[in-house]
């Protein structure tokens, strides 16, 4: 059976596998490389997934939902939530553990629920391709993802049916596409990932099998599709001044606008000047509007030359973040299809003072190194085996709100560590044990993974009773932390990632639901 | 305010009938059929007063043109036709009832008993030459080859009869074929 590597993205997912010793990318049935990460019901109540659900956006715009990547593990309350909440059209809503969820019509889905959605349409790819099931997927999330996110994105695999083999980080999953497993010693790696509605920047140590990320950081809110929005915007200036015809008033006719505005920007990466063709685009009582736009590469650079600056400060402050200097790093590695615009090529080149490597189609790596991790766990081949490390710091919060590290960020897994802490009030009884996950001295401004109470602890003073905490992760990354009264021997424990998933009812619903879904999609095509 | 109308007209006629006054109580009842031709009760009640309802309705004028048109497959245009006139008459309601469900049928036939993939035949430059509306040249832009006609009625999230008259003009046009 084979095996596959699946780039999750937040705008578009790819899937690819390892065949005959290359990996390569799949291609759908109807010959797209990339598979929207949309998903939509109908207002005849039809689920779609992928180009389908793409294709219907602006026309179904409360039903469709986009982005959904953003959401993955976040609280409801969370200040990114809150700023989704302004910006997407559809509804997001707490469940009822207090994290986001979307409703379309009465139903709510969880994020990961309308992932594995996504999920199911990419095997269903797969499936087509290999004329058989598809099981063992190895699925990437950004280096910044925290355990909660990392959790959900764990369920929505399971949930799509797949067995995963793995979660790996996707500037891991670009080094070993562009083949940086064989060097020799340790190296220092740039990451520029511009995706289609995100920007990453990871800085890398490779060695020994080991991808440490030094630092990381980007914009969850800038990518391709703010350089299509800006297309759109110079098209339905031009329309408005020359006809006085207002598209973003008209669903239909900004749905084509769209389209052209993408279609132009990849035409601008190769050619010099391309036209938008758009007759009958509207009309004005009996008379036709047709929208006909010459759009120069140079036009394009002017109007989106903020844009790419906004991500070299980024990576700027970035590398200040990891301790090294420019000339440190050795390879720079270009990550998502924004990457092909010449300017964004000539932006980084300039900043970084080297050429970027060539070699990879940029949106394609980070499936493609996940599929090559896949087929090396497959095989057990030690050779490109990567050596796991907890992406994030995991600790618990002490005294005054400050978050105590007990497991450091990079520290190979699995890892099991102990410490000792005591009570803070004369005869206190029982201690809160809340686990944090992040990088800030402050607990409060960290995830907050799970907590539990440890009660019966015998009156003393304050300071003398021994609690040991320990915090244990599992080759799987999941994090298990116990607290042990050392005086009685009582001990309370959580695995975290409980808290995130989805109880036994619901995940059997969707479960289901998933299943009539995949159906449905055989029997579509 | 139509229906409330049409309830008063009718029950006016019943007393009108209950007081042996069947001629003044026919009349409202006309009435009733001038303002909803095809109303049931309206019919039956002048039945009962002994009018023969169907040559009420004789004196309307035939539409050959039309029928013709149906005879000689010319569904589209037939309804092109009927579909710009007022219904007035329990006639033009039957005539457009009928050319609406022989359009049905076909659209049922042709795009949506199998899977069927239209494809386009013109650039968006060529478009320029032809006479669209703006809904037409949407569902046209968005004929690549690959969608279905199931699929275009998912994502235009219009109606199956809507999105086959569309498919059918751009077919006339000569701008897609199925």
């Amino acid at each position: 059976m084979a095996t596959i590597g699946i780039d999750l993205g937040t705008t578009n997912s790819v899937v690819a596998s390892v065949i005959g010793g290359t990996p390569v990318v799949i291609k759908s049935k109807e010959g797209y490389n990339l598979t929207p990460s949309v998903f939509a019901v109908t207002s005849k109540g039809r689920k779609l997934a992928g180009h389908l659900a793409k294709r219907q956006a602006i026309l179904n715009p409360e039903r469709t939902i986009w982005g959904i990547k953003r959401l993955m593990g976040k609280r409801f309350d969370s200040p990114e939530c809150k700023l989704l909440r302004e910006k997407y059209p559809y509804k997001i809503v707490p469940d009822e553990r207090g994290f986001a969820a979307v409703q379309i019509g009465d139903r709510i889905y969880s994020p990961q629920e309308i992932s594995a959605f996504i999920l199911v349409e990419l095997k269903r790819v797969a499936e087509e391709y290999f004329g058989e099931e598809v099981k063992k997927a190895i699925v990437t999330v950004p280096a910044h993802f925290n355990d909660n996110q990392r959790q959900a994105t764990k369920e929505a695999a399971q949930l799509a049916g797949l067995q995963l083999l793995k979660i790996i980080n996707e500037p891991t999953a670009s080094a070993l596409a562009y083949g940086l497993r064989w060097a020799k010693g340790k190296k220092i790696v740039a990451v520029y990932d511009l995706g289609g509605g995100t920007f990453d920047i990871s800085i890398l140590q490779i060695g020994d099998g080991i991808y440490e990320v030094l630092a990381t950081s980007g914009d969850t809110f800038l990518g391709g599709d703010d350089f299509d929005a800006r297309i759109v915007d110079l098209l339905a200036e031009h329309l408005r001044k020359e006809r006085g015809v207002d598209i973003y008033g008209d669903p239909m006719a900004l749905q084509r606008v769209k389209d052209a505005a993408e279609k132009a920007k990849i035409e601008l990466s190769t050619r010099e000047e391309t036209v938008v063709n758009l007759p009958f685009i509207s009309s004005l009582g009996k008379e036709p509007v047709h929208l006909i736009r010459p759009v120069k590469r140079a036009e394009l650079e002017a109007i989106t030359y903020d844009l790419v600056e906004k991500t070299i400060g980024i990576c700027y402050k970035t590398i200040q973040d990891a301790g090294i200097k420019i000339d440190d790093i050795s390879d720079v590695l270009l990550v998502g299809g924004m990457t092909r615009m010449p300017l964004v090529r000539r932006k980084v080149e300039q900043f970084f003072g080297k050429p970027p490597v060539r070699g990879v189609h940029p949106d394609e790596a980070v499936a493609i190194g996940a599929a090559i991790e896949a087929d090396a766990l497959e095989k057990r081949s030690a050779e490109v085996l990567l050596i796991d490390v907890t992406p994030i710091s995991l600790g618990i919060a002490v005294k005054g709100g400050v978050f105590h590290k007990i497991i450091e960020r990079n520290t190979k897994i699995p890892v099991k560590k102990v410490e000792k802490f005591t009570t803070s009030k004369d005869n206190q009884d029982k201690v809160i044990i809340m686990v944090f996950q992040g990088e800030s001295s402050k607990a409060e401004q960290n995830e907050l993974l799970g907590e539990f109470v440890l009660s019966g602890i015998r009156p003393a003073p304050a300071g003398v009773p021994e609690i040991e905490v320990e915090f244990e992760v599992d080759h799987n990354g999941v994090v298990n932390v116990s607290a042990r009264d050392v005086a009685t021997g009582v001990a309370q424990s959580i695995s975290v990632h409980q808290h995130v998933t989805l109880d036994e009812k619901r995940r059997k619903f969707a479960e289901e639901e998933l299943k009539e879904f995949e159906i449905s999609l055989k029997e579509r095509w | 305010m139509v229906t409330e109308k049409i309830k008063s007209l009718l029950q006016e006629g019943l007393d009108l009938y209950g007081y042996g006054k069947i001629k003044e109580a026919v009349e409202k009842w006309k009435e009733v059929l001038e303002l909803d031709p095809g109303n049931l009760l309206a019919m039956d009640y002048l039945h009962s007063a002994g009018v023969d309802v169907d040559k009420l309705f004789e004196k309307e004028e035939k539409r050959e043109d039309v029928e013709d048109l149906l005879k000689n497959g010319k569904t589209l245009e037939a309804y092109e036709r009927v579909i710009r006139e007022e219904r007035n008459s329990l006639y033009k309601i039957c005539l457009f009832e009928l050319v609406r469900y022989c359009l049905d049928r076909e659209f049922r036939e042709k795009y949506l008993k199998r899977k069927v993939v239209p494809q386009k035949l013109v650039s968006e430059r060529e478009l320029l030459r032809k006479t669209l509306t703006p809904a037409d040249a949407f569902i046209a832009s968005q004929i690549d080859g690959k969608l279905t006609v199931e699929d275009l009625i998912d994502i235009t999230d219009m109606n199956e009869f809507e999105l086959c008259m569309s498919l059918s003009r751009l077919e006339r046009e000569g701008i897609i074929k199925v």
